[in-house]
C-alpha cells in the first residue's frame, strides 16, 4: 500500500500558489517532506489529512480515494499538527481515552488496553495523570504521537513535530517516530534537514509549492559526492567568494565564516573538498544545482 | 490495489456519552462555584428565618438564574475547543456538524440535571422556612401602564386577589434555561467571536437610540420603544420566556399614602408562557441548526 499523488494544485484567493502540481509516490515507511517556512507543506499536509480541499488532482491511499472518501481516509488517518487544541485543564490519560472514542474504540477494557499502551509506549504512562496545560512541548508532542497512533492508522502525518523543542526532547521525540514506518505511511513534514536525514528512508524537497526533488537521502547525498567545496573566509571576502563561485550555504563555526560551493571541478585555492551532507542536498536543491548531479533513483520498492 | 484496514466509527450513542463525560469535567469548576454561592444563600437565608422569621414562597419561575444559566453555560462548554478553522478534530472519523450538536446536546442535559437541583434547593429552601410550596396565596394587583411612574399610586385602584397554585409554572426554570442555552450555543456555534458580535450589537442599539434622539424623531423613538418592549417584556418576549413574565409584572408601588408595597400589573399566564416558550425554543433550534451547518464538510478554510 503506497500514497500517490497526482498532480495537486492549490491556489489561495490572495494569489498565493501553495500546490503546483504536486506528484509523489510515498510508499510504506518514514518519508520526509523537507521545504522553507511557506514552501507549501503544510498545505499539503492538510490536505492529505482531509482538512483542506486542493483546486485539481488527485491522491490515493490503497483503494481509498483521499480527497473523495475522507469519512474512510479518517477512519485509517493519524495526524499530528503543528499545534492541535486540545484541553489544557484534562490528564493526558482522560484525553487520550477522550479521542480513543471518537477513533472507534468504544469497549472499555479494549480502550484501556490502548490507552494503556500507548502512554507507556510514548514514555507518558509516568505522567498519565498530569494535566496537559502543564506538559512541555515535547511531552505535548510525544502525546500528540499517542494521540495519532490511536487505531493503528496506516497513513500518519506529522506536521512540523520538532520546532520548537530543545535538543533532549528532540532527541526522545525522533526515537519515537523512527518506530512509526513499519506497518504505515509516515509523512513527516519539516524544514529542519537533521529530523529527515536521522529518520527518513525517502524524502522529497519542496519549494514555492512544487517538488524540486524526489529522492532516496542517502542516494542523494552520494550523488553530490565529489561536488561540494567548503573554505573558510573572512566576511568581507564573502561578496567576492559568492560573486566567483555558486555558494550554496554559509555558515558561521567559531565566529568565523565557513562556506559551501558546488563546483564540478576543484573551485580555487583555500577550497577544501568535503564529504556531503543531507543539508548541501537540501541547499543544492534549493539553488537549482542538484539536477544536474542526481544519479537515477532506483525504482521504489511496491 | 490493496484493501486498507479501516477501523470503526463511534456509535452516536457512544459519542454522546464521551461527550457528556468531557463537558461534565469542563463544568466542574463553574459547578463548584455555583454550589458555593448556593450554600453562601441558603446560609443568608438560614439567618434571616432566625432573625425575622422570613419565609420563603416555592416560586421557582421568579428566578432569572436558569435563564442566566443557559446563556452563560455555552461559554463554558465550548471554552478552550477550536470551533472553526481545520482543527485536528476535523480529522477524526466523527462528523464535526454532528460532533458540535452531540456536545450541545451534552451541555443541555447537564444544564438540565443543574437546573433541577436549583429547583429541589429553592423547594428544600421553602419547606424548611415553612412558605408556600401549593396552598393558594393573596397577592395585590394594579392596572398599571409598563413604563407609568410607580409612585403616588392610589391605594384604592390596588385590589387583591387570590392566585391558585400553577405546578405547571414550576416548569418555567428548565424552559428558560433550555431556550437560552439554545440560544447562545447558536451564537456560540454560527459565529467566531461571540464576544464581539454582543458588544457590536448593543453599541449598535445605543448608536441608533442616540441617532434617533438626536434628531428628534418622535415617532420613530417610539416605534423603538414599542419594538424593545415587545422583544424583552411582551406577551411573547424574552421575559415571557425566561421567567413566565414575572419580571416585568411584578413590581414595587409607593402608595400616595406613603407605604410602598409590592404588586402585580397583571398576572402570569400558562398561555402566554408556552406560547413565548415555543416561539424563542423555535427560534433558537433554527438558529442552531443554521450555526452546524457552518461546521460541515466542505465550510473549512
Amino acid at each position: 500500500m503506497d500514497l500517490q499523488i497526482r498532480d495537486l494544485s492549490k491556489t489561495y484567493p490572495n494569489g498565493v500558489r501553495a500546490l503546483d502540481d504536486v506528484t509523489l509516490t510515498i510508499p510504506r515507511g518514514m518519508f520526509g517532506l523537507l521545504g522553507p517556512n511557506g514552501a507549501g507543506k503544510s498545505t499539503l499536509m492538510r490536505t492529505l489529512a482531509t482538512l483542506q480541499e486542493p483546486d485539481s488532482g488527485s491522491a490515493r491511499l490503497g483503494d481509498i480515494d483521499v480527497l473523495r472518501e475522507k469519512d474512510r481516509v479518517r477512519q485509517t488517518l493519524g495526524y499530528l499538527p503543528q499545534e492541535f487544541g486540545v484541553y489544557p485543564h484534562v490528564s493526558a490519560e482522560r484525553l487520550l481515552e477522550h479521542f480513543a472514542v471518537l477513533k472507534g474504540i468504544t469497549g472499555r477494557r479494549a480502550r484501556r488496553e490502548v490507552v494503556d499502551g500507548l502512554l507507556r509506549q510514548t514514555n507518558l504512562h509516568d505522567v498519565r495523570r498530569k494535566k496537559l496545560g502543564g506538559f512541555s512541548g515535547g511531552m505535548r508532542q510525544r502525546f500528540g504521537v499517542a494521540v495519532a497512533l490511536l487505531g493503528e492508522p496506516r497513513l500518519v502525518i506529522v506536521d512540523e513535530p520538532t520546532a520548537g523543542l530543545d535538543p533532549a526532547e528532540r532527541v526522545r521525540f525522533l526515537n519515537l517516530l523512527s518506530d512509526l514506518g513499519e506497518n504505515s505511511v509516515v509523512i513527516l513534514s519539516t524544514h529542519i534537514v537533521e529530523d529527515v536525514s536521522e529518520l527518513c528512508t525517502r524524502m522529497a524537497i519542496i519549494d514555492r509549492g512544487r517538488i524540486l526533488l524526489e529522492a532516496e537521502p542517502l542516494a542523494s547525498i552520494a550523488a553530490l559526492r565529489g561536488r561540494i567545496w567548503r573554505r573558510v573566509v573572512a566576511r568581507g571576502e564573502l561578496p567576492a567568494v559568492e560573486a566567483a563561485h555558486a555558494v550554496i550555504s554559509t555558515r558561521l563555526l567559531a565566529g568565523r565564516t565557513v562556506v559551501h560551493v558546488h563546483a564540478q571541478s576543484h573551485p580555487g585555492a583555500g577550497f577544501d573538498s568535503v564529504e556531503p551532507d543531507l543539508e548541501d542536498v537540501y541547499f543544492t536543491t534549493m539553488a537549482g544545482l542538484h539536477a544536474a548531479d542526481a544519479a537515477p533513483l532506483p525504482e521504489v520498492a511496491r | 490495489m490493496s484493501e486498507t484496514a479501516l477501523h470503526s466509527t463511534p456509535r452516536p450513542r457512544d459519542v454522546l456519552r464521551e461527550q457528556l463525560r468531557t463537558v461534565g469535567l469542563a463544568l466542574r469548576a463553574p459547578a463548584t462555584v455555583a454550589t458555593v454561592l448556593a450554600a453562601g444563600v441558603a446560609l443568608l437565608v438560614a439567618l434571616g428565618l432566625a432573625k425575622s422569621g422570613t419565609r420563603i414562597d416555592f416560586h421557582p419561575e421568579l428566578s432569572m438564574v436558569p435563564g442566566i444559566a443557559g446563556l452563560v453555560l455555552p461559554l463554558a462548554v465550548w471554552w478552550g475547543e477550536e470551533r472553526f478553522g481545520p482543527g485536528f478534530f476535523w480529522t477524526l472519523p466523527v462528523d464535526r456538524g454532528r460532533h458540535a450538536l452531540t456536545r450541545v446536546a451534552a451541555g443541555w442535559m447537564w444544564l438540565m440535571t443543574a437546573v433541577l437541583a436549583f429547583v429541589l434547593w429553592l423547594l428544600v429552601l421553602a419547606l424548611l422556612t415553612g412558605g408556600n410550596v401549593l396552598g393558594d396565596e393573596t397577592v395585590r394587583v394594579v392596572s398599571l401602564p409598563p413604563l407609568a411612574p410607580a409612585v403616588g399610586i392610589d391605594p384604592a385602584a390596588v385590589r387583591t386577589a387570590s392566585r391558585a397554585a400553577q405546578p405547571l409554572f414550576w416548569l418555567v426554570p428548565f424552559t428558560a434555561a433550555s431556550g437560552a442555552y439554545l440560544l447562545a450555543s447558536a451564537l456560540a456555534l454560527g459565529t467566531r467571536r461571540p464576544l464581539r458580535w454582543i458588544v457590536g450589537c448593543v453599541l449598535g442599539f445605543f448608536l441608533v437610540l442616540g441617532t434617533v434622539e438626536g434628531a428628534r424623531a418622535v415617532s420613530l423613538r417610539l416605534a423603538l420603544t414599542r419594538v424593545l418592549e415587545a422583544v424583552f417584556s411582551g406577551p411573547y418576549g424574552l421575559d415571557a420566556l425566561l421567567t413566565a413574565r414575572s419580571e416585568s409584572l411584578h413590581t414595587v408601588v409607593t402608595l400616595a399614602t406613603g407605604p410602598t408595597v409590592e404588586v402585580w400589573r397583571g398576572l402570569p399566564t400558562t398561555g402566554d408562557w408556552a406560547a413565548a416558550t415555543l416561539l424563542w425554543t423555535a427560534a433558537g433550534m433554527i438558529a442552531l441548526w443554521l450555526a452546524a451547518r457552518r461546521h460541515g464538510e466542505g465550510r473549512r478554510g
